[in-house]
């Protein structure tokens, strides 16, 4: 039978076809889940009153339904998914932070954030995180990815181990490393 | 360095305590050094914040705060940022307005402050602070919520270096300096007077402007940004990030109320580094969990001592050169050093009462008048050096720790003794009781956890740890019961019969832990007991002290007289490790008390007692007593440990000038212990006392053999202590030979391994070795640098060994060095009995070193008189070495050369014979008597 192009509107067809083996599924599979995100952020924030805060998870979960909606996906399938978010959230995220540092001002102008601020008003410096990032995957690959789904797509625990196919106890433990680690790298810069 | 093993590594120490954790460490440094840095690292920042820990959180329309740089702020206008900190943004602002124009300084406050209350204590510091008017403080302006809703402070714009630099831009004397500091001590006294406590003390908050004058920035300013930070409560350790840690006072980084106290803390750690050119704790703290640690615990390297030590590396090129120069190193003197030290005491109430007392005692010390930091306390002065007994009491062998585990023998009680109340904990009689019987009392009872345990207890009493071991593993399988902290403790009795204390740590502080959530209170007082016993031989001198006194407090309210008298034994042998010998004797007599009141044994404590009064310079206190333990052992059978303790008995009998009975004595406990066991741990100790008394008297001959019979010892062994002795031996035998590099590289060698192994009041007495041997030499500032190294900060007792040879040998670098009125001034100090002294050591110490310094001062009826009596006791002691040396002092004062040279000729044919020749050949001629 002859390979079936996937439907590149179809988010599931696509991910199929990763399943299979299609490198160039899931490259359109990370553009769509990308430019979802992206969509999402800026039409939440436009709306935004004062207080309005964006929320990960929600953002995710948005994309999800958007792209998978109601249908049913294998495990794989969805840890896949949330891995691509993920990875997306990171990029855009940095992204921002990089053209943010690159130009002073016009603050107003972006409409997605720029720093990601944590809950107790500590800035966190996300161009250097990402690097740390990075290096900390060089290492630890598998602790890496759970930081990623964890801190950038905000799945509870539960979630990144059933993302991962880890248990609920390795998941802790790797982020209980990985949080370590990461704060002694970002201090050393 | 195998980075796959550190997150396994990590989460494996995350689970232990403090103490597991460490000795975790300590393992993980002989093997793979690197990762054992990095797992420090790593755990110190286990309970911080870390930068992934919240979600993230994206937030765009209140970010402005945080990312973007708004362009006004109330009134002013900002042109640029000029620095981050810790607590938010800085930025150059314009304020405008009618009449002027105005640069300021404005801090951008990310937090926001949480309530109404908050608000108004705001509002009322900023009040406070914008009233302090000073010229050496930097004006604060304003404060508050700006109409965009920002929070801000703004002061006054000054530019400048800090103090440091500008010291070392201009390269400023030591008298510079403090006149530099007493300046900013005013602007400090006047904001302390209006109640403002400045909180972060720190260089780069003092900046000095061109004309020369320092002035305080953000005075206060931290309180506003932080209000917990005055609460004295530790809340999360992100709340205190704001603090540097190195110049931050104790009580700041344990979370404690702030007050001015803290501020002259900071001062101290300014003071210091404006003198030294380091911080206190910068040499041996490498990360700010160690910097931590050590401003809480540590004393700090008095600042002399710090600067001569920076001026010897002089090969490296330091960065920071102020007081580099060994003539500005010797600027600092004792006076300054009593001056940062009080400054930095780790009790607040101890530092200067006000900037401006420290203020008065530094202008006190430009004038040359006397200063009050050394006034006061007459000992903390004289006893600055560590002193060394000629002769090492303390050894493991002899400080025989009572093992605090395990019962002792009830004999019955003594007629006339009442019985004491009921000993609550279950296991007290174990050791009276049978094994039969014992065994079938469990064995009635199969389920009982603590039939179990006494039986196991029973079994370790005899010797039968293999069967011990097997019953606890049985016990632990009883259902229901396998957290009873009762089989931890009867395993960890079993450890530490097998020596392996760290296990019987873990296992203790379980048990205590269970005890405490199981409210088995009878228990407690003896597991902590143990767990201190244990914690003091792995040498976390601290924590067991801390254990132990907890654990004599539990035996006195239950009654237990007995157990109190031990643990109070072994409570004193942590007062005698940190070498504070009264508070040992103190201690050591009310565990007699206790022992004799229980009708318990008294055989370990009375030796004790006694070795501290003799340690204390009282031997003949402290032989009787000595002798009284001793057979008071023999009495109750134990051969081995009696033969022990006379080998420390024997010293102290030489040292009343008992030579004869000292020498039969050694050699009758060297066969006891030969005969025993041929890898003994004490034999060793028995031939490294022989093997010195041999090198005094020049003995030379059998010492190498005996040298190599310990090193054998301490192999087959594996005690490192008995390695340290051989290497001590070597090391005299190095200097008598006049090698001063090998003499060196071996007293360094023990010296290590003393220290690593926490026996530090023997380190410190093999420091005392090795500087006599230097300053023999002809290396006065390598002796005392080796002595001050003896004892960082803390002070010894002036009667210890270490506080009175110490300050002896300090006296004689001073007459070597032709300061005779110092060294005077020293031997004065000592006090008038230091002749008179029973101690023959001590007093053949005294009158040698009285004696030379008047010979350089020309006295030399006065010298002659103490040389004579000196080479007396010289002899009655057997001193081969030091008469012969002592008669060529005597020499040298005679006026006709015929008789100096007659009198010369005899030392020196004495001396061939005994082939010493090379070595006082050396030392006259360098014009060093000996």
């Amino acid at each position: 039978m002859p390979p079936r192009h996937p439907d590149p509107e179809d988010v599931t067809d696509l991910l199929r076809a990763w399943r299979d083996g299609d490198e160039e599924a899931d490259a359109l599979l990370l553009e769509r889940v990308y430019t979802t995100l992206r969509n999402i952020a800026v039409g939440q924030l436009r709306g935004e009153r004062s207080e309005h805060t964006l929320q990960p998870t929600a953002l995710v979960n948005e994309a999800y339904l958007r792209l998978v909606g109601q249908r049913e996906l294998d495990w794989r399938d969805r840890a896949h998914f949330f891995g691509l978010a993920a990875v997306t959230m990171r990029r855009i995220l940095v992204d921002h932070a990089r053209r943010r540092k690159a130009k002073k001002r016009d603050a107003e102008r972006e409409l997605v954030p720029l720093t990601v601020v944590t809950v107790e008003g500590e800035t966190v410096n996300l161009l250097d995180l990402d690097r740390a990032l990075d290096s900390f995957a060089e290492r630890y690959p598998r602790q890496a990815k759970v930081v990623e789904l964890r801190y950038f797509s905000g799945l509870e625990f539960e979630h990144v181990a059933l993302a991962l196919d880890l248990s609920l106890r390795s998941v802790k433990r790797d982020w209980s490393f990985a949080r370590v680690w990461l704060s002694d790298a970002m201090g050393r810069r | 360095m195998n980075e796959d093993r550190l997150p396994e590594l990590f989460l494996e120490a995350v689970e232990l305590e403090e103490e597991g954790r460490r000795e975790l460490i300590a393992r993980l440094q002989l093997d793979e050094p690197e990762l054992a840095v990095e797992l420090e690292r790593l755990l110190a920042l286990e309970s911080t914040r870390s930068p992934i820990d919240g979600s993230a959180i994206v937030d765009a329309g209140l970010d402005v705060r945080a990312a973007a740089v708004p362009s006004r702020v109330g009134p002013y206008r900002i042109v640029r940022e000029l620095a981050r900190g810790g607590m938010g943004r800085v930025f150059l602002a314009e304020q405008e307005t009618p009449d002027f124009r105005r640069i300021v300084a404005l801090k951008l406050i990310d937090r926001p402050l949480p309530d109404e209350l908050a608000v108004r204590r705001f509002r009322d510091e900023v009040r406070i602070l914008a009233s302090l008017e000073h010229p050496g403080i930097v004006r604060f302006l304003d404060g508050g919520r700006s109409p965009e809703g920002i929070w801000f402070l703004a002061q006054e714009y000054v530019e400048g270096d800090d103090l440091i630099s500008h010291a070392e831009r201009r390269r400023l004397t030591v008298p510079e300096r403090v006149k530099l500091f007493r300046a900013v001590l005013e602007a400090v006294e006047a904001a302390h007077s209006r109640g403002v406590v400045h909180r972060d003390l720190k260089p780069s908050n003092l900046l000095v402007g061109a004309d020369g004058r320092p002035r305080l920035l953000d005075f206060g300013i931290s309180k506003l940004v932080d209000p917990q930070a005055d609460a004295g409560s530790a809340g999360t350790r992100t709340e205190t990030r704001a603090l540097t840690p190195a110049y931050a006072s104790p009580e700041q980084l344990a979370g404690r109320p702030v007050t001015a106290a803290s501020d002259l803390y900071s001062l101290g750690v300014l003071l210091y580094e404006l003198l030294v050119g380091e911080r206190p704790f910068d040499s041996v703290a490498s990360s700010a969990h160690e910097l931590e640690r050590a401003v809480l615990e540590r004393d700090p390297e008095p600042p002399s001592s710090a600067a001569r030590r920076r001026a010897g590396t002089a090969a490296t090129t330091e960065p920071k050169p102020a007081a580099r120069s060994p003539r500005a190193a010797r600027a600092l003197g004792p006076d300054l050093d009593a001056i940062c030290l009080k400054a930095l005491r780790k009790q607040p109430g101890e530092r200067y009462a006000s900037a401006g007392d420290l203020a008065d005692d530094l202008a006190r010390y430009l004038d040359g008048r006397p200063v009050e930091a050394r006034r006061g306390n007459r000992r903390y002065r004289a006893a600055r050096w560590a002193l060394r007994y000629r002769g090492r009491l303390t050894t493991a062998a002899a400080l025989v720790v009572a093992g605090a585990s395990l019962l002792v023998a009830l004999r019955a009680p003594r007629a006339g003794v009442r019985a004491v109340t009921p000993q609550v904990f279950p296991f007290s009689h174990v050791r009276t009781i049978p094994i039969e019987k014992l065994r079938a009392r469990f064995g009635a009872a199969p389920d009982d956890v603590t039939a179990g345990a006494a039986l196991a207890l029973g079994l370790v009493e005899v010797e039968r740890l293999q069967e011990a071991q097997i019953l606890v593993g049985r016990l632990r399988q009883i259902p229901g019961r396998e957290d009873d902290p009762v089989i931890d403790y009867a395993e960890a009795t079993i450890a530490q019969k097998r020596n392996e204390h760290q296990r019987a740590l873990v296992l203790l502080t379980r048990a205590r832990d269970a005890a405490l959530e199981q409210r088995r209170g009878e228990l407690l007082a003896q597991i902590r007991a143990s767990r201190g016993y244990t914690l003091l031989v792995l040498g976390y001198a601290t924590a067991a002290r801390g254990e132990m006194t907890l654990a004599a407090a539990d035996f006195e309210r239950a009654g237990d007289q007995a157990s109190l008298g031990r643990v109070l034994n072994d409570l004193a042998i942590f007062h005698l490790q940190r070498g504070d010998l009264a508070q040992c004797e103190a201690t050591f007599e009310a565990a007699l008390g206790a022992a004799e009141r229980a009708g318990a044994r008294l055989d370990i404590i009375t030796f004790n007692l006694g070795l501290v009064q003799a340690q204390r310079g009282r031997p003949d206190l402290g032989a009787p007593r000595m002798q009284r333990g001793s057979d008071l052992l023999a009495q109750a059978g134990e051969e081995q440990r009696a033969a022990a303790t006379n080998i420390d008995l024997s010293e102290v009998l030489r040292d009343l000038g008992r030579t004869a009975e000292a020498d039969r004595l050694l050699k009758r406990a060297t066969a006891v212990l030969a005969a025993a066991a041929d890898a003994s741990v004490r034999l060793g100790t028995a031939l490294y006392y022989r093997a010195r008394v041999d090198l005094a008297s020049g003995r030379t001959v059998g010492v190498l053999a005996a040298i190599e019979r310990i090193e054998r010892i301490a192999e087959t062994a594996g005690d490192t202590t008995t390695a340290t002795l051989a290497h001590e031996l070597r090391g005299r035998l190095a200097g008598l030979e006049g090698d001063a590099g090998a003499a060196r590289r071996h007293f360094a060698e023990a010296h290590r391994l003393l220290t690593e192994i926490r026996e530090l009041d023997h380190a410190a007495e093999v420091d005392l070795e090795w500087a006599e041997t230097e300053r023999a030499a002809g290396n006065p500032d390598e002796a005392l640098r080796v002595l001050a190294r003896a004892h960082p900060g803390q002070p010894p007792a002036p009667e210890s060994p270490l506080g009175f040879f110490g300050e002896i040998l300090r006296a004689r670098v001073d007459t070597d060095g032709g300061d005779t009125g110092r060294a005077r001034e020293r031997l004065d100090g000592l006090g008038e009995d230091a002749a008179r002294s029973p101690s023959l050591s001590r007093r053949l110490a005294f009158l040698s070193a009285r004696a030379h310094v008047a010979a350089a001062e020309g006295r030399r009826e006065a010298a002659s008189a103490d040389f004579e009596q000196a080479v007396t006791i010289a002899r009655r002691l057997e001193r081969k070495v030091d008469e012969l040396a002592l008669r060529l002092a005597v020499a040298d004062l005679v006026e006709r050369p015929s008789i100096r040279l007659r009198l010369t000729a005899e030392v020196d044919r004495e001396a061939s014979q005994l082939g010493l020749a090379r070595r006082l050949h050396g030392s006259r001629a360098r014009g060093i008597g000996q």
